[in-house]
């Protein structure tokens, strides 16, 4: 009878267990060559989707992508902005899923080399050619594409989220409301000077509460704006002698900290800016607190136009990048490499058992077919065929309910991210909802980053440990005092130490190995 | 071997009933506490999963000593005793005088419903709170909104460092006063009101009255649940700092917890984290074994 | 027997005192309240004292909470744990404080060592994450429930509760020849509703409110509990899952009022229990902790 307990303990652990998992798909009793493939995918949910699903394997696109490949895919979505963590945490549990969409190439310490040789990817340098033909061929007709998608030692490890055409690598730039500077009679503001004085006067003269707001994680990214008008960015770049520089502990840095410390203590930066989110900045772009902001020109300029489409007093465009001196090229500014490292990377993990099958799946999305699949979503459902030219039909651009994020997000991805190459018609579409966002872009686009700007290297698996070690504590510390310094909570007579404290956290070896990685990649 | 404390034969045989209800128990003490508790040698390892528990290799004292020569090692630990200590400063006196208090109140009602709304946070999650801590600490909320009314200018008080520390441990008395003055207060009604009439025929008024009879009685009561509370002088609740906390507030806000979580999960650097939180671990038992023993000699009061 | 006008001094501040107490425990509740019901709008210009709503009442920001699918799941994970979990972990603690709390046990000390060590010496974040992964409750919900099963400290709480029952109760079924589990299951446990009723609320309030742990060991989005989501909403402030295709344009300025709908949407259920365990509360607590 005691037995018999036990043994019911365990079956009822056993079935809890059964209950409380995630998806819990039931293992087919044979493996037929017509069943579908089973294959888990680990991606972000794509933003704007997740209040009409909460899962891609719900939506049109995805259903459609399981029956043209003969697959049977189980999405897994981290929580909103804990993507790293959810990575993280799938790496250590060792649990992985077969496809794994994320930015290893940025974001896994130390890089590509280090999660095959971690045994989290598969290294497809040998497999591509002959299991992937239509990424293969992509490649060989692109070959500045795939030495962007290589590391040092000639491994391809990815089915990379391409750019395919220049007037998609730039979206994102300072936004202005331009009915106030026609209303105070002035021009688009171009240096740190023009900026402080439009901001001043929308403070005194608009009553803005917010001059400028915006939401920290957007100042810091890669797009560098306002700090690149310095000369300096936020992290490693590119000086004019092609020499490594670390941003944050350069003279222009300095400058930039003075220079938002006293635009915080005057005022004109939102006092709140630490906790701004995106509801929030909308909220306050779209209602006259705030008058300057960051953002993306569909997903923040776009969103915000249609906001303002009735409201007279309010107009927004997008501007230059800020510069010191008038006629000055902005040096650093958002532009992207085709093939720059991105969240919609997807990797095949050392979890999968069907290798081939899933590069087959992949590689659908590189196929002619599987491109349109990706950018526009099925023939007659979200787009027609007009005079050539693939158009999304009303069911996508105007829905009388939802955002177009949301309705786009459910039968295409090319409004996010994903294994494919993305298409400028999409865009054209997409982006170009108001005449102010087509001049947002080519402002935007002025910029000198690309001599600037740090190419995808790649440090070997040993460096990079180091690395990830060195500039944990670094980019901790770096992110700390500049937001001391710019609330003015932190004088900056003690910039000097600051910067000694981080030389001091080994920043020169940091250097050292980011130099050694662009030789190699120089020399590919 | 002379004598064994414990018959195994004849023990284990009368026993086997208790020790097979036991056995639940103690399988899921020793899974969930002692087999972590033995993962924790992975702070003298490199681990990395793909070599797994056994196949990493041994690296002694490395990240130990990574810990105490980097530069957050003093910062850390500071503000772990600092945040501690403050809460307890504060934290731990505030529901006995609130229970002394409410002891003194005779209308029934009023003390009843004091007592039920301010046992009523103590329900409430820590993210609602701090969410709300939030918002009503921005520079257009309801915190500033009185400040400025007594004209203390307007400031995003989570962002800064000088009010970090009051902010965890004014929301920290908010939560808990109500419910943690239950111990006391039921322990003050077991007095037995005897006692007080003795004291009043002998002339000690309500203040006297409280020195001598109401406090004695709620001593150990007192001296247990401090004990317990030294014990956790180097434990932060770091689920509320990681929800409050943000870069300009990491100087005087960064535990030791909360570096643990950040090394181990956020960046993956899953050695070095697990040495940090076992040389937490240890301080901290090192701490209980302290506080236990003042006890002992101060009011003869101990755990064990 | 006069008071002294020291002492009606003090009552009268001592009154005071506690009405303010009470006021500034209700406030934020009141606040979250009032602005769940006011409108969005207003709301995110006026973030004020609130006592009444401004605008135009409403329940618009409920209208949303109840339709979306992210709260539906949460809501619904979280009643599963509770529902499965709490009585697991009152089983276990209670067969634990049994079996400690018997005086003929002779391994009573060991034991008790065994157990109360877990309180003040852990592994740490990570090893206990690798034995939950080894267990393969990875991205399950009882990756929450099972390395929770049993609080030392809630054992001693209950151990010290049985040890206050009367021996003769249990000598006299012995003598009838009851076992062990029969005087557990028939004697012990009926008359200790007071200490279980505190466990129940323990336990279920840390399942109800308990979010770290989850955010560590689930992965998917269909097996968040409520907590999760909430934190999305109220810290990291991602509305957009809740915002986006409201069925409206003004979705943006409705937000503010979804924040407090959700949180009062998410904090009622637990604050409504309380009452209901009130009276046993007293008595349990203080069984269980006066003698430590």
């Amino acid at each position: 009878m005691k037995k018999r307990i036990i043994g019911i303990a365990l079956a009822i652990f056993v079935v809890l267990s059964a209950f409380g998992g995630g998806n819990q798909s039931l293992a087919p009793s044979s493996q037929d060559s017509s069943a579908p493939l089973e294959v888990t995918w680990f991606a972000e949910l794509t933003p704007g989707i997740a209040q009409v699903v909460t899962n891609l394997g719900e939506t049109p696109f995805a259903q459609e992508l399981m029956r043209r490949t003969n697959t049977q895919i189980e999405f897994q979505h981290p929580a909103a902005g804990q993507l790293n963590q959810a990575f993280n945490l799938m790496v250590a549990s060792g649990d992985l899923t077969d496809i794994i969409e994320y930015d290893i190439l940025g974001r896994y310490p130390g890089g590509p080399e280090k999660a095959i040789e971690d045994g989290v990817i598969v290294d497809l340098t040998d497999l591509l050619p002959v299991h992937a033909p239509n990424l293969w061929k992509f490649y060989q007709e692109n070959p500045d594409i795939a030495k962007l998608a290589r590391t040092d030692s000639g491994k391809y490890y990815s089915f990379p989220f391409i750019r395919g055409h220049e007037s998609l690598v730039v979206y994102f730039g300072p936004i202005v409301n331009s009915k106030w500077l026609a209303d105070l009679g002035m021009a688009y503001p171009e240096t740190i000077a023009d900026w402080e004085t439009m901001l001043t006067r929308f403070k005194n003269e608009k009553g803005a509460t917010a001059p400028l707001t915006y939401e920290p994680a957007l100042l810091e990214s890669n797009n560098s704006t306002f700090v690149g008008a310095f000369g300096v960015n936020f992290d490693f770049y590119l000086d004019n002698n092609r020499q490594i520089q670390y941003g944050p502990i350069q003279p222009g840095y300095r400058q930039f900290l003075e220079t938002f410390q006293r635009w915080y203590a005057n005022g004109l930066i939102d006092p709140n800016i630490e906790s701004m989110n995106r509801e929030q900045t909308t909220f306050k772009m779209t209602t006259g607190q705030a008058g300057a902001s960051l953002g993306y020109a569909a997903s923040r300029l776009g969103v915000w136009l249609s906001a303002v489409k009735d409201n007279p007093e309010i107009d927004f465009t997008g501007t230059k990048y800020p510069v010191l001196n008038r006629g000055d090229i902005p040096m650093f500014s958002q532009m992207d490499f085709p093939l720059q490292g991105s969240i919609g990377d997807a990797h095949i993990s050392t979890a999968a058992k069907d290798v081939v099958g899933i590069l087959k799946l992949l590689d659908y999305g590189y196929s002619e077919e599987g491109n349109m699949f990706y950018n526009f979503g099925i023939e007659g459902v979200s787009y027609e065929m007009i005079d050539g030219y693939p158009t999304y039909t009303d069911l996508l651009m105007n829905d009388p309910n939802l955002p177009r994020a949301a309705m786009f997000g459910q039968y295409l991805r090319s409004s996010s991210n994903g294994p494919f190459v993305q298409r400028r018609e999409y865009f054209e579409q997409y982006g170009y909802q108001f005449p102010q966002q087509e001049v947002a872009l080519p402002n935007w686009a002025v910029t000198d980053v690309m001599n600037h700007k740090l190419p995808p290297i790649s440090p070997t698996p040993e460096e990079s440990a180091e690395l990830a070690t060195i500039m944990s504590d670094i980019n901790t510390y770096r992110d700390e005092m500049r937001t001391k310094y710019i609330m003015g909570i932190e004088n900056l007579n003690t910039f000097d130490t600051y910067v000694r404290n981080i030389q001091n956290m080994g920043l020169n070896r940091a250097i050292e190995i980011y130099t050694n990685a662009l030789r190699r990649f120089n020399a590919r | 071997m002379k004598k064994l404390p414990y018959k195994l034969r004849t023990g284990f045989h009368r026993d086997k009933e208790l020790l097979l209800m036991l056995l639940p128990v103690v399988v899921y003490f020793i899974v969930f506490h002692y087999i972590p508790m033995y993962g924790a040698t992975i702070a003298f390892k490199n681990y990395t999963p793909a070599k797994g528990f056994t196949g990493s290799p041994w690296v002694g004292f490395v990240h130990f000593v990574r810990f105490f020569n980097s530069v957050f090692f003093s910062r850390v630990v500071i503000n772990t005793f600092a945040i501690s200590a403050l809460s307890l400063l504060f934290g731990f006196p505030a529901p006995i005088i609130l229970a002394l208090l409410l002891n003194e109140v005779k209308l029934r009602w009023f003390k009843n419903s004091v007592q039920t709304i301010t046992y009523l946070p103590h329900f409430i999650s820590l993210v609602v709170i701090i969410g709300l801590l939030r918002e009503f600490t921005l520079t257009d909320g309801v915190v500033n909104d009185m400040l400025s009314f007594f004209g203390v200018q307007r400031r995003p008080l989570l962002q800064f460092p000088e009010y970090f520390r009051t902010l965890f441990v004014v929301s920290e008395v908010w939560q808990t006063i109500g419910w943690n003055s239950i111990i006391y207060l039921a322990a003050l009604s077991g007095v037995d009101p005897e006692l007080y009439e003795a004291a009043k025929i002998d002339g000690a008024n309500r203040w006297k009255q409280t020195i001598h009879i109401t406090l004695p009685s709620i001593q150990s009561t007192i001296m247990i649940l401090l004990i317990l509370r030294m014990g956790r002088l180097f434990t932060v609740g770091f689920e509320k700092i990681i929800l409050m906390y943000s870069p300009s507030t990491y100087s005087v806000a960064d535990v030791i917890s909360t570096l643990v979580y950040r090394t181990g999960l956020l960046e993956m650097n899953f050695s070095y984290s697990t040495a940090v939180g076992l040389f937490n671990s240890l301080i901290n038992f090192l701490m209980l074994l302290l506080a236990n023993k003042l006890s002992k000699r101060f009011s003869e009061t101990s755990l064990w | 027997m006069k008071e002294s006008i020291e002492y009606k001094v003090f009552q009268f501040f001592n009154y005071v005192f506690l009405a303010l107490l009470t006021f500034v425990t209700l406030y934020p509740m009141w606040h979250v309240l009032i602005g769940s019901i006011s409108d969005g709008q207003a709301l995110m210009t006026n973030r004020g004292l609130l006592f009444f709503p401004i605008g135009q009442a409403n329940l618009d920001a409920y209208r949303s909470v109840s339709t979306n699918p992210n709260i539906l799941i949460g809501y619904q994970n979280t009643l599963f744990i509770l529902i499965v979990g709490v009585p697991l972990q009152v089983i276990l603690t209670s067969l634990g404080a049994y079996v400690l709390s018997r005086k003929t046990f002779g391994l009573r000390n060991p034991f008790m060592f065994f157990v109360s060590f877990t309180m003040f010496f852990a592994g740490g974040m990570i090893p206990l994450y690798l034995v939950v992964r080894d267990l393969g409750l990875i991205n399950n919900l009882m990756s929450v429930v099972f390395p929770f099963a049993v609080s030392a400290y809630n054992l001693i709480i209950m151990r010290t509760s049985f040890l206050a029952i009367p021996v003769s109760l249990e000598e006299s079924a012995r003598m009838d020849g009851a076992s062990h589990f029969t005087i557990y299951s028939r004697i012990v446990m009926p008359l200790s509703k007071a200490v279980i009723a505190v466990m129940v609320l323990y336990y279920g309030v840390g399942i109800w409110n308990g979010w770290f742990w989850a955010s560590v060991f689930i992965r998917s989005r269909e097996v968040f509990p409520l907590q999760l989501i909430l934190r999305e909403i109220l810290i990291l402030n991602d509305l957009s899952t809740m915002t986006q295709g409201s069925a409206n344009d003004d979705a943006a300025f409705l937000s503010e009022g979804i924040r407090y709908a959700t949180i009062i949407v998410s904090t009622l259920p637990i604050l409504t229990v309380y009452p209901f365990l009130q009276k046993y509360f007293a008595k349990g607590v203080m069984i269980g902790a006066i003698k430590g």
